[in-house]
């Protein structure tokens, strides 16, 4: 009612209310149910006012003759009230029911829509934000708005149903009994108008510090290793508890601004109440009402000022969720920094460019001019110091980033090159995998984590896969072999082997291209050769881009880049650089080897 | 201490996440809670206190009010109500409502206040608590699960909490006001309204009951919800990348669909209860126009009596609804607070015995004798590790990956306890020493190098918070991290990010490894530490570690032999086992696994 009218704070829970439009045909049912549950109200209210009526005058239990008194008037009114409230709990429970589906439906749909929009958020986005902060947004923000769009919609539909059918009953008992209420609820209205906006900037002040508190909890959780290993525990939790005070401290500004505030619209609605006794009162007394009239219209008008108290927990909810539903709008309304080209890949064998491709990171050009080719079939070593972009630039070519200026182009046998970003980028990871170089296993068993990438894949192709990883053994050791849980809540594998399964995960795909973003770093010498000589035996077709650092990958490696200072500054076989290029010897510390 | 656990999902297949907390808590589920509850309270008795008080004294605004009305007709009717007499009833009548919502206000504040202070408490405490569990508990536990309990959980505590005693409080005192005035004024509308109580009493417990299930269920539903959708914040790279995510969010609808079945499902249980009262309310109603026409017509009462009856009538079962409404809520607070306590039930595996003595200062010799482990009871790791480190000696800890090198460096630091044999440092026993004590004498550098939000330095700093500026880039110089960490935009005074994702990973690597020197450890254990790192900074940090181990023990694992071909001794680990052991230049002339690792490393000519 009152936050109808505040609608700038609002706008954005509208937006999420719009989700209703999905579900039209359910609302109606839900709205005609409710509604007609609601009237039912002060219909009950009228009906015991007749009743009372009817026993003043002596209609309903009448003295008979012999002095016995006849009740059958009473016991009329008594089966009509009973059925009225059958029919209605009827309705009622039914029209529960439906809204309870509506609001799980809405619920599906917002929720099933943010893990839709978070997933397809570009890397680039999830790292600005944050775990912690985004987790927040998706769990406790859409919580709250879930309150507001649910539950809240319905009590605000119910409230309006209850102001018109009590002004629509006072009003058709006596226009001066309805006037004064009426006016009176409107001014309500204004004021709760004004409280509003205030009470969403400060519930948006909580919801913000409330943030700090879910970062550091989740920072606490991921990082509990290092924090036992340098005995961190009561820094750590002492930080934790200042944040929840921050938190505190703001929340409870909201609630004394709701304490302070929100009785004074609430006062004025019950002048309301006093204004009917009194005028119903003189207009009894002037014989304009009757005595059951005056009754039904306090139960009515009473209903009246005890829903409004309501109000006051409906305005924070709405408050509450308005605030949510911006953070919730903002992620709904950011766009993935890759745009969705709809081109196809080419299909065989594929080869790379880059084209003076640049990448910028806080104004300052990690990448500032790339130009390489990856052919098919061919291993390429990529070198460079620590936080030299080497990353970067892996993740320009399965598109999981686009270059700020160049381009990024994709050769087909036929010679004809596409530019990347004219490709569909989902088909086209289809196409080329990256390893990442923190292997994330998701909390399943082995052979849903490989079949990421190829939900159709058979047992054989898994266990192929694993294989070429030279990960057969990790299988092996899992006491449920390919469904055995691994991952966060899974058996605990080592650092080499999270990393051999990811590098099975995109194995499995037969990618075109495979970028191997210092994918191999936990495994020992013997191991990356065999799968190295895995790769060139059985993905012959393959272009490879492998990040790394060791001598012994970069010779086993066709060709070998160097990157400093964004560019790429050497390029040769391993030994052609390691004969001719200091900066080379020095990176991969071959002097010292010749020297030790 | 290290019982073995029984394997996370041995369940065979069925995946029971909850199943698995209990397990780790090894305490029911179901218990009272009640008390404990209660016992949160503590500390803020006297508001809780006051709340009631308040509740109790706005009854009398609610009981009063309907007497005023009963004055009002009465008087109307015989047509002697004067202007005073009118004027005097509407300012009794104004004033009940100044006291309703005065007292409202004050006591949404007060209950407010009360809710804010328990809550943060409590989650203060779980943290606190979270910090005291084990390895294993968290190996075996989704973070997302652990992040839910002090966050969504502790907030659905709030009504339970706070509201539930004052509310129940003001539903009994105006139940209480409503019969006496009723006996009042006709006692016999009380008598036959009295029935309808046990009634009402049995179906709320019929209703609690079957809430407390269908809500504990829906709770747990909507846990899973949850911790799907934090794995896929975490791990969304890897969804993007393996083009997962229309399977993803198809696996999301299910626990999604599985969330909306069960709610409804509980929604057909409670939701009678509404109307049900509504019924109820109709026919104490009816009961008093029977018995009220009676007496009307008899002259016991007037007609402004008999409707205030009809008001007491609803006070005397207005209540039910808000019962129905108290007893979701509380059941919803239950299902949480059933998983909180689960929490805070369950014990750290590894503690500090009740004799632990703070390890005094050490020279760094560490003795592992007959050491097995294993994560799982049949799956052993380590299969008797025998090592005696000398005071100040380097050991390089070699092998092929998975054959338990990581596992043997964190029991060096009670990540987790032998299962069978000791590890002692200058002879004292790890399980005799307190672990804060331990861990600040012995440092582990562990694979998964995190950085919590903050600069560079601000993590730095936290090894030794009384570092000064100086000392940080005296440490970051010393080890030969300056090149790559002051290269950064803002050098040490760089944003690390949420979790440290603004820096590369080796770049986290090194500021990982100056945290751990700048703790000045007597023992320095480095799993992994250097190997994101390129060569080159890599061998600086050696050649500085080198300097900076001296009179130091350092127990080092790594895959790149080049960069511990000079530690004092080098072990090799194969299945559990130390396959063998010596010098570089022995090993080397031993010929066996360790030569042929590293001549493999060496193929290429590096």
């Amino acid at each position: 009612m009152g936050e109808a009218g505040a609608l700038s704070p609002m706008h954005p829970l509208l937006r999420l209310l719009a989700l209703y439009r999905r579900h039209l045909g359910l609302a109606a049912l839900v709205v005609i149910g409710l509604g007609l549950v609601n009237l039912a109200q002060p219909a009950t209210a009228w009906l015991i006012g007749r009743a009372v009526e009817d026993l003043r005058t002596g209609h309903a239990v009448q003295r008979l003759a012999d002095g016995s008194l006849d009740a059958s008037g009473a016991w009329f009114w008594v089966w009509v009230l009973v059925g009225v409230t059958l029919l209605r709990g009827i309705l009622q429970y039914a029209a529960t029911i439906v809204a309870m589906v509506l609001g799980q439906r809405l619920l599906h749909t917002l929720r099933d829509r943010i893990l839709d929009t978070v997933q397809r958020l570009d890397l680039g986005w999830h790292r600005r934000h944050g775990a912690g902060e985004v987790i927040n947004r998706t769990t406790r923000d859409s919580d709250l708005v879930r309150d507001a769009i649910v539950g809240g919609s319905r009590s605000l539909f119910e409230l309006l149903m209850i102001v018109t059918g009590t002004l629509g009953l006072l009003l058709w008992y006596h226009w001066l009994l309805a006037l004064v209420p009426g006016l009176l609820v409107l001014i309500a209205i204004v004021i709760m108008k004004t409280q509003a906006s205030r009470l969403v900037t400060l519930d948006r002040i909580a919801a913000e510090s409330y943030d700090g508190v879910s970062q550091e909890l989740s920072e606490g959780v991921q990082g509990v290793r290092v924090i036992k290993a340098f005995a961190l525990e009561d820094q750590r939790v002492a930080r934790f508890a200042g944040k929840v005070e921050t938190f505190t401290g703001k929340a409870r500004a909201a609630i004394r601004y709701t304490a302070i505030r929100l009785p004074f619209p609430q006062l004025v609605v019950s002048l309301g109440h006093v204004w009917v006794l009194g005028c119903g009162g003189w207009l009894v007394m002037r014989g304009a009402l009757t005595p059951g009239d005056l009754i039904a219209s306090m139960m009515v008008i009473q209903g009246l000022v005890f829903r409004v108290e309501a109000i006051g927990m409906l305005v924070r909810m709405f408050a509450d969720a308005s605030s949510s539903a911006g953070r919730i709008i903002e992620i709904f309304d950011a766009v993935p920094a890759i745009a969705t080209g709809g081109a196809p890949p080419p299909a065989g064998p594929l080869a790379i460019r880059l084209e003076q491709a640049v990448v910028r990171v806080d104004g300052r050009n990690v990448l500032d001019g790339i130009d390489l080719t990856l052919a098919p079939g061919s291993i390429t070593a990529l070198v460079g110091a620590t936080g030299s972009g080497k990353t970067t630039l892996a993740q320009l070519i399965p598109r999981l980033r686009d270059p700020e200026a160049g381009r990024v182009l994709v050769g087909s046998r036929d010679g004809v090159w596409t530019e990347l970003s004219s490709i569909d980028p989902q088909a086209w990871r289809r196409r080329c995998q990256l390893a990442f170089q923190e292997a994330f296993l998701f909390s399943d068993t082995l052979a849903a984590n490989l079949r990421l990438v190829s939900p159709e894949a058979r047992e054989e192709d898994l266990c192929e896969a694993l294989r070429l990883a030279a990960a057969d053994e990790v299988a092996a050791g899992l006491r449920e072999g390919m469904l055995g849980r691994i991952g966060e809540r899974g058996v605990t594998l080592s650092g080499g082997q999270r990393q051999r399964v990811c590098l099975a995960r995109a194995l499995l795909a037969r990618p075109a291209v495979l970028v191997l973003d210092d994918a191999t770093s936990a495994l020992d010498a013997v191991t990356e050769a065999r799968v190295l000589a895995n790769l060139r035996l059985h993905l012959a077709d393959t272009a490879v881009l492998m990040v790394c650092a060791k001598p012994a990958s970069c010779a086993a490696a066709d060709r070998v880049l160097m990157l400093r200072n964004g560019r790429i500054a050497a390029c040769g076989t391993h030994a052609e650089l390691a004969a001719r290029d200091p900066l080379y010897r020095d990176l991969l510390g071959l002097d010292r080897e010749v020297a030790a | 201490m290290s019982k073995p656990i029984r394997a996370p999902a041995a369940s065979a297949g069925r995946s029971n996440d909850l199943q698995d907390e209990e397990d780790l808590a090894r305490a029911p589920l179901d218990r009272a809670t009640a008390a404990r509850l209660w016992e949160l309270t503590r500390g803020t008795r006297g508001p809780l206190l006051a709340l009631a008080s308040l509740e109790a004294f706005m009854v009398i605004s609610i009981v009063i009010r309907p007497w005023f009305l009963a004055g009002m007709v009465d008087h109307a009717i015989a047509g002697s109500a004067t202007a005073g007499f009118i004027a005097l009833t509407l300012a009794g009548l104004l004033a009940t409502w100044l006291v309703r919502f005065g007292g409202a206000g004050f006591a949404h504040w007060l209950a407010g206040r009360i809710a804010l202070r328990v809550l943060a408490s409590l989650r203060q405490r779980l943290y606190a608590h979270i910090h005291s569990l084990s390895m294993r508990y968290f190996d075996a536990t989704r973070a997302g699960r652990i992040i839910s309990r002090v966050d969504r959980d502790v907030e659905a505590l709030q009504p339970a909490l706070v509201n539930a005693a004052p509310e129940g409080l003001g539903v009994l005192l105006r139940f209480t006001g409503a019969s006496v005035a009723m006996l009042l004024i006709d006692p016999w509308m009380f008598v036959v309204l009295a029935p309808l109580l046990p009634v009402l009493l049995v179906v709320t417990t019929v209703f609690r009951k079957a809430g407390q299930r269908r809500w504990g269920q829906v709770a747990e539903a909507k846990s899973r919800v949850t911790a799907h959708l934090c794995e896929t914040i975490t791990g969304v790279g890897v969804i993007q990348q393996s083009g997962a995510e229309a399977s993803n969010r198809a696996r999301y609808g299910t626990l999604l669909s599985d969330l909306d079945r069960g709610a409804i499902r509980a929604s057909f249980a409670w939701a009678w209860f509404g109307p049900f009262t509504a019924v109820l309310a109709t026919l104490g109603i009816s009961a008093l126009l029977v018995v009220g026409g009676h007496h009307l017509a008899e002259g016991r009462i007037s007609i402004g009596q008999l409707a205030q009856c009809v008001f007491y009538v609803f006070l005397f079962l207005g209540p039910l609804q808000e019962i129905g409404d108290l007893v979701e809520r509380l059941a919803t607070a239950s299902a949480s607070a059933q998983r909180i306590f689960l929490l805070l039930d369950t014990r750290p595996e590894i503690t500090d015995s009740a004799d632990a003595k703070p390890l005094p200062p050490t020279r760094g010799e560490v003795t592992l004798t007959g050491v097995h482990f294993a994560y799982l009871p049949d799956k052993p790791v380590l299969r008797g590790i025998d090592l005696a480190i000398r005071a100040g000696e380097t050991v390089a800890v070699v092998g092929p990956t998975g054959h338990g090198k990581s596992t043997l460096v964190q029991l060096l630091t009670r990540f987790y306890d032998p299962v069978a044999g000791t590890i002692a440092i200058d002879g004292h026993d790890l399980r005799s020493v307190t672990q804060e004590s331990l861990r600040r004498q012995v440092a582990v550098v562990p694979q998964d190098n995190v950085l919590f939000s903050g600069t560079i330095r601000h993590n730095l700093r936290l090894a030794r918070p009384e570092a000064s500026d100086a000392d940080i880039d005296a440490a970051v110089a010393q080890l030969g991290a300056d090149e790559v960490l002051l290269a950064l935009p803002k050098g040490l005074d760089t944003d690390c990010g949420p979790g440290g994702t603004n820096l590369s990973h080796g770049q986290r690597q090194l500021v990982c490894l100056v945290r751990a020197c700048l703790a000045d450890p007597r023992v320095l254990v480095l799993d992994e530490a250097t190997s994101a790192v390129d060569i080159h900074t890599e061998g600086r940090i050696r050649r500085a570690l080198k300097r900076l181990v001296e009179g130091r023990t350092a127990v080092i694992v790594a895959h790149r032999l080049a960069t511990i071909r000079d530690a004092d001794r080098i072990v090799v680990i194969h299945d559990g086992v130390i396959a063998e052991q010596g010098s570089h230049d022995h090993l080397m002339a031993a010929g066996g696994r360790y030569a042929a690792l590293y001549a493999s490393s060496q193929q290429a000519g590096g």
